[in-house]
């Protein structure tokens, strides 16, 4: 009498199947891990409400203040200050001075009490971002915040991670602008990318990245050491 | 290995030694050299259990869940409502203000990083300063945030203390200032408004009385000069133009209130070293324990403290001092040979005008006396010394004072005692009784201070001070000038300064500390008052304030009364009482980062001990570390032996302010530990135990030494981190020690130039000598800044500033006696104390500090096997910790052995005062993660960023590290090899620069300068 067999011809079937499902499952893992856990899913478009529903879009984008009107330190220090109470309160004591969403405002300079804002662009502890270096060298707020002039809450635009740093660090020329038109967040745009690569280079030669004749000076591999950014 | 064994086997010892186990090559030490990893990790494994195993499971269980949180923790942004004009967040400001020890205020600047102190420097525009600091006003930024300062004030209760308010202790004061027989036992501090506050206390109430107590203080020198001229007056020295200078157990340099002055004066003479036409200083040092002066100077003499009266009388009669002529001949009775004080008398006279002699606050007044009827004989006064006027002459001695504090209250005249920053029941010698058991006799004791310390806990009440950065007050430099402080931050626990708990004791309506200085100085302002006051403030001083001079004070007849009675000492051996280097009296005891600072002569942290001279050790059996007893009039203390070379073989130096176990006097008393002990509990010995009031009156006390039971472990780091050529030297026939010590040091003689013949050959002589140095590696090319530093070992000595300075700049970790008994302590900075030469008790010392010599062909680059340690374009070493994994594999790889690894995460839960502390612009290191010295990168970076924002190019001396910075002397000098035209390319160049184990041809950016040692045996003609 013979016996059956113990792996039946279906099984040869069943190991391939579960072979290709194994093999989609540790790809899936990797991409899930890759894309899921990269800066671009988990931080680009943060948004934390705030306790001010704040519109750059109404302050920026239609009544057209300049980002230097509040964030006064950004040429000059590291960071890119918050603007004190005092400077709502310029023209808030006259316009809409019943608001009720202005009313954090209003009990901030009645209390002296500061306004608790939420950290939206926040780099790790470990990383020593200085605006005034940027900005005073050509790259525009935009690059890093996107269109602030468009947001009715600010959110995370880029990805704000090593990698998305070092694309502009090693090849800066396509992310520059003329000094004066850093805060016009809308300039420029209808450039070609040759055009911002031409421009950006002169910009360059202009602060001493590039030399006469076209080839990076040392100052632009100091961009990429690792004690520029972290110390 | 075995060919070290082979190649020093047949020496005993080393021409050039840290320790006295390196110079016997004791097995101890080969034991340490010869260990791959001398500070490896035996704890973690010893009890290795199943539940300990699980235990660091389930933390890095806890640590991976945490991780699937996706977004750290969010923040939030506070921004003032209204900011003050000028204020940008994130930049930091400076402000200058004031620091006090022994009676004299330092300027400082304190940088304030968005209304958190977090650095103290010297105030570089002070009329009698430059601008750097001692470790312990470095340091001071960490007591400010200590979490064991009193928070609010206490009272006793019955058999407990509670906690008060300053509402039930403002009610208090006022009613005890209606009481009529208050006295004061005050802290002496040279503040005008403390002064004020003083005078009117003792008109409004008519018995009381105003005592001052210091266990440290500068007495005999008061009573000395007063013995000279009538009245007491003080010695401002300018050592710029000391070409000889006397040291008779003075520590001009270091423990003395005017070091920094004194500091930068002789360091100017010392660098003339390589210009055409130097102008070499000599230092003699004739002391009984080795000091940073000692250590530096070119000829040291050991001596007794006892013996140095007669020192002081011979050398003054062979200067040509008149003395009363019943002064008997005396006969030598120390070690010290005629010979060599006529060679001192000597070398004074031909620098008549340009010479010094100093005396010590241990000497008797007599000695000052002496030393400065030297001085006025030698044409000293009007350039290199000055006398200036001091305010409150008619006080009583310190010790003099506090027995009468004590009889009066045994005679009932105190009913009310103010205690205002002294610590009598700690630091005072008993007066028939104890302190406490004075204190107890009066009705009333109140204490203020920043501590709950030994005292406030006897007291009826403690309330809490301030610490410096948070009060409004005023003092007087060396020279008098009225330095002003301003406080940096709010009183972090509501305390009030001590001017300010006068105010409330006298006033109907306490004043302000602010409203309190600024009256007592306004009639020094100009018409107006407020353009005035805030250009004060600005500046941190007031301008030609400084205390008036006599140009030609008048000796007074029969001054030499004295000197009879001072030259009748007992024989036998001596203990004399030291200011701590780290702590001073005490004061500094629950300071991590002064505690953890290897003393810069015996290279112990968290302990003091008995000095003791090698030969006096050898005679009685002891090794470093056995237990001693020493007694001292009736009095018995046991203490840990340390056998320092230098230490003169009759006298036991011991230093004060450790020892503070109030824990076991305060039994019962108190219903919670205070916090002080965090850190300063059972650390070390408390050696003033053994100071009676006669010790504190002569400045040493006979004792008797005799073996104790028992060892004790000693963290001292003199052999850590060995540097040794031989090893990396492998088989090759050079015996090199030798010429090492030509490296360090020169000794040349009066008629030193830089390009004499002894030098020329000396340069020839230094450092190994070895075949052409090829690279195995390609070589980085640099095209932008060349960072690199200079350290002139002929100025530096070995105070420890730096290394302070740079662990309040980069955040570093304290890790407490045990791991620095490993081996592990963080400081980036270590400075290495050598001793050459083959008497072991009075060998020369040189102080070589270290930190990572940024290697061009760094060994530690190459076996790092995650890129953690890179080079940058500019040729440092950088760091990035976040890729680091912990192989140690740089470490080990290190020649310079200048990298320190976080065995522990140190910074694990700070508290909130603690996280204050920190330069937010240097990173928090975590376990596992290796660092080390980075040139203060971070101050480079904001340099350079500054300047490009400016367009222009940075300046030469623009970058300066927190060690060059602070350094007192100016050893240190660090800038741009790439600028032709800068500081540190011409030290680099100069005659005695060398590079430390060149052999290797790592190519390290920091350089040295030889120390050169000028020797009377030298001089020419």
């Amino acid at each position: 009498m013979s016996r059956d067999p113990i792996f039946r011809p279906w099984m040869d079937q069943l190991l391939k199947l579960v072979g290709a499902g194994a093999a989609v499952t540790g790809i899936y893992v990797v991409l899930m891990i890759y894309f899921g856990f990269s800066p671009k899913t988990i931080s680009a478009g943060y948004m934390p409400e705030q306790p001010v529903p704040y519109s750059h879009a109404l302050h920026v984008g239609e009544l057209g203040l300049d980002c230097r009107y509040c964030h006064t330190t950004v040429e000059s220090a590291g960071f890119a200050a918050i603007p004190p109470t005092q400077t709502c309160m310029n023209c808030h004591e006259k316009i809409e001075p019943t608001s009720v969403n202005l009313e954090p405002v209003r009990s901030s300079f009645r209390t002296g009490l500061p306004v608790r804002w939420i950290k939206v662009h926040d780099l790790p502890d470990y990383v020593y971002f200085n605006h005034s270096a940027h900005v005073t060298r050509g790259v525009s707020c935009v690059e890093c915040h996107g269109r602030v002039d468009h947001m009715e809450e600010v959110h995370q635009v880029k990805p704000l991670s090593m990698g998305w740093c070092l694309e502009c660090h090693r090849d800066p020329a396509p992310h520059l602008r003329p000094v004066d038109k850093v805060t016009d967040l809308g300039w420029g745009m209808e450039r070609t990318e040759q055009e911002k690569i031409d421009q950006g280079s002169e910009i360059m030669k202009g602060l001493g990245l590039y030399d006469e004749s076209g080839h990076p000076t040392t100052r632009m591999t100091l961009m990429t050491n690792c004690s520029t950014c972290h110390r | 290995m075995s060919s070290i064994k082979n190649k020093t086997g047949s020496k005993p010892g080393q021409a050039l030694w840290r320790s006295l186990d390196e110079y016997a090559d004791s097995p101890e030490f080969r034991t340490l050299i010869e260990k791959e990893f001398p500070n490896h990790a035996p704890e973690l494994f010893h009890s290795t259990s199943r539940r300990h195993f699980l235990k660091v499971m389930g933390a890095s269980v806890a640590l991976a869940g945490g991780l699937a949180g996706c977004r750290w923790p969010q923040q939030q942004i506070l921004p003032h409502t209204s900011r003050p004009e000028g204020r940008a967040p994130g930049v930091p400001v400076s402000y200058a203000s004031c620091w006090e020890q022994q009676e004299v205020a330092e300027g400082v600047l304190v940088t304030s990083y968005d209304g958190r102190p977090i650095r103290v420097d010297g105030n570089g525009d002070h009329p009698f300063q430059s601008g750097s600091a001692t470790s312990q006003m470095q340091a001071s930024v960490l007591g400010l945030y200590d979490p064991g300062r009193s928070s609010a004030p206490t009272h006793r209760d019955g058999d407990h203390r509670v906690s008060g308010s300053w509402e039930a202790a403002a009610e208090m004061l006022a009613e005890a200032g209606k009481s009529d027989k208050v006295a004061v036992l005050a802290a002496p501090k040279s503040s005008l408004a403390l002064s004020m506050m003083r005078k009117r206390l003792l008109r409004k109430i008519p018995n009381s009385r105003w005592h001052e107590w210091a266990p440290l203080h500068r007495d005999s020198e008061r009573q000395g000069t007063a013995q000279l001229f009538g009245r007491p007056m003080r010695p401002v020295a300018d050592l710029s133009a000391a070409r000889v200078l006397v040291c008779l157990d003075a520590d001009p340099l270091m423990t003395h209130p005017a070091s920094l002055a004194h500091s930068s004066g002789w360091a100017s003479l010392r660098s003339s070293a390589d210009d055409d036409e130097p102008v070499l200083s000599r230092v003699w040092a004739v002391e009984s324990s080795l000091s940073v002066t000692g250590g530096a100077a070119d000829v040291r003499i050991p001596a007794r403290t006892a013996d140095i009266a007669g020192i002081a009388v011979q050398l003054a009669a062979a200067t040509g001092v008149s003395l009363p002529s019943d002064i008997a001949p005396i006969v030598s009775a120390t070690q010290v040979t005629d010979e060599q004080i006529l060679q001192m008398a000597a070398d004074l006279k031909s620098h008549a005008g340009n010479c010094l002699v100093m005396a010590g606050d241990r000497q008797p007044p007599v000695v000052h006396a002496l030393a400065h009827a030297i001085n006025i004989g030698l044409g000293a006064v009007g350039k290199t010394l000055r006398f200036a006027e001091i305010e409150n002459a008619e006080r009583l001695a310190h010790i003099d004072d506090i027995a009468l504090l004590a009889d009066r209250i045994r005679a009932g005249e105190v009913e009310t005692l103010l205690i205002l920053g002294a610590n009598p029941v700690y630091d005072a010698p008993a007066m028939n009784e104890s302190w406490q058991q004075l204190i107890d006799r009066v009705p009333l004791s109140i204490h203020l201070g920043e501590y709950e310390d030994e005292t406030a806990e006897v007291c009826d009440w403690h309330l809490n001070g301030t610490h410096f950065l948070e009060e409004w007050g005023d003092g007087r430099s060396w020279d008098g000038t009225i330095t002003l402080r301003q406080p940096l931050i709010a009183p972090l626990y509501d305390g009030r300064s001590s001017i300010e708990t006068l105010s409330i004791l006298l006033d109907e309506k306490p004043q302000s500390g602010h409203d309190l200085v600024r009256s007592v100085l306004e009639s020094r302002a100009g018409s107006d008052k407020d353009a005035s006051w805030r250009s004060w403030l600005h500046d941190g001083f007031i301008r030609d304030s400084a205390n008036a001079v006599d140009s030609a004070p008048a000796i007074r007849g029969g001054w030499g009364a004295a000197i009879e009675s001072a030259l009748q000492v007992p024989e036998g051996d001596e203990i004399v009482f030291l200011a701590d280097h780290s702590l001073f009296d005490g004061r500094y005891a629950n300071n991590g980062w002064l505690q953890e600072l290897p003393d810069p002569v015996t290279k112990i942290a968290w302990d003091n001990c008995a000095q003791i001279a090698p030969s006096k050790a050898a005679s009685m059996g002891i090794k470093t570390g056995d237990m001693i007893r020493l007694s001292s009039g009736g009095r018995e203390l046991e203490m840990p032996a340390f056998v320092l070379p230098c230490q003169n073989p009759r006298t036991i130096g011991v230093s004060l302010g450790y020892g503070r176990l109030l824990s076991d006097r305060a039994a019962g008393r108190l219903s919670r530990k205070p916090s002080l002990y965090q850190i300063a509990d059972g650390v070390g010995f408390d050696s003033y135990q053994l100071r009676s009031s006669e010790a504190v009156r002569a400045g040493y006390a006979p004792v008797s030494v005799a073996r104790g039971s028992g060892t004790y472990q000693l963290a001292t780091t003199q052999d850590h981190n060995p540097v040794r050529p031989e090893e990396f030297m492998g088989d090759l026939e050079f015996n090199e020690e030798q010429r090492r010590v030509g490296e360090f040091a020169r000794v040349v003689g009066a008629g030193f130039t830089p390009d004499h013949q002894q030098v020329a050959e000396s340069v020839e002589d230094a450092g190994p000598h070895h075949p052409d140095l090829k690279s195995l590696w390609k070589e980085h090319e640099y095209k932008s800044h060349r960072w690199a530093m200079s350290i002139d070992l002929n100025v530096c000595t070995g105070c420890s500033a730096c290394v302070v300075a740079c662990q309040a700049e980069n955040n570093i970790s304290v890790v407490g006696k045990d791991e620095v008994a490993y081996g592990r302590e963080m400081h980036w900075m270590r400075i290495d104390r050598y001793f050459s030469g083959e008497d072991v008790d009075n060998p020369e010392v040189v102080h070589q500090p270290l930190t990572c010599n940024q290697c061009e062909n760094a060994p530690c680059e190459q076996v790092c096997p995650v890129a953690a340690t890179v080079h940058n374009e500019e040729g440092l070493n950088d760091m990035v910790y976040n890729r680091c994994i912990g192989t140690r594999y740089c470490s080990n790889n290190c020649p310079y052995k200048v990298r320190r690894f976080n065995y522990f995460n140190n910074t694990k839960s700070p508290s909130v005062t603690e996280k204050m502390g920190y330069n937010p612009e240097v990173t928090i290191r975590s376990r596992g993660v290796m660092e080390k010295c980075t040139y203060c990168v971070q101050r480079i970076n904001s340099s350079k960023i500054r300047a490009n924002n400016e367009r222009r190019k940075l300046t030469d001396g623009e970058v300066l590290p927190a060690c060059a910075q602070t350094c007192p002397t100016n050893a240190i000098t660090f800038g741009d090899l790439a600028d032709p035209e800068s500081r540190v390319t011409a030290t680099q160049k100069s005659h005695r620069s060398y590079k430390m184990l060149a052999e290797l041809n790592v190519k390290p950016r920091t350089g040295y300068m030889a120390k050169l040692r000028n020797r009377p045996d030298q001089d020419e003609g």
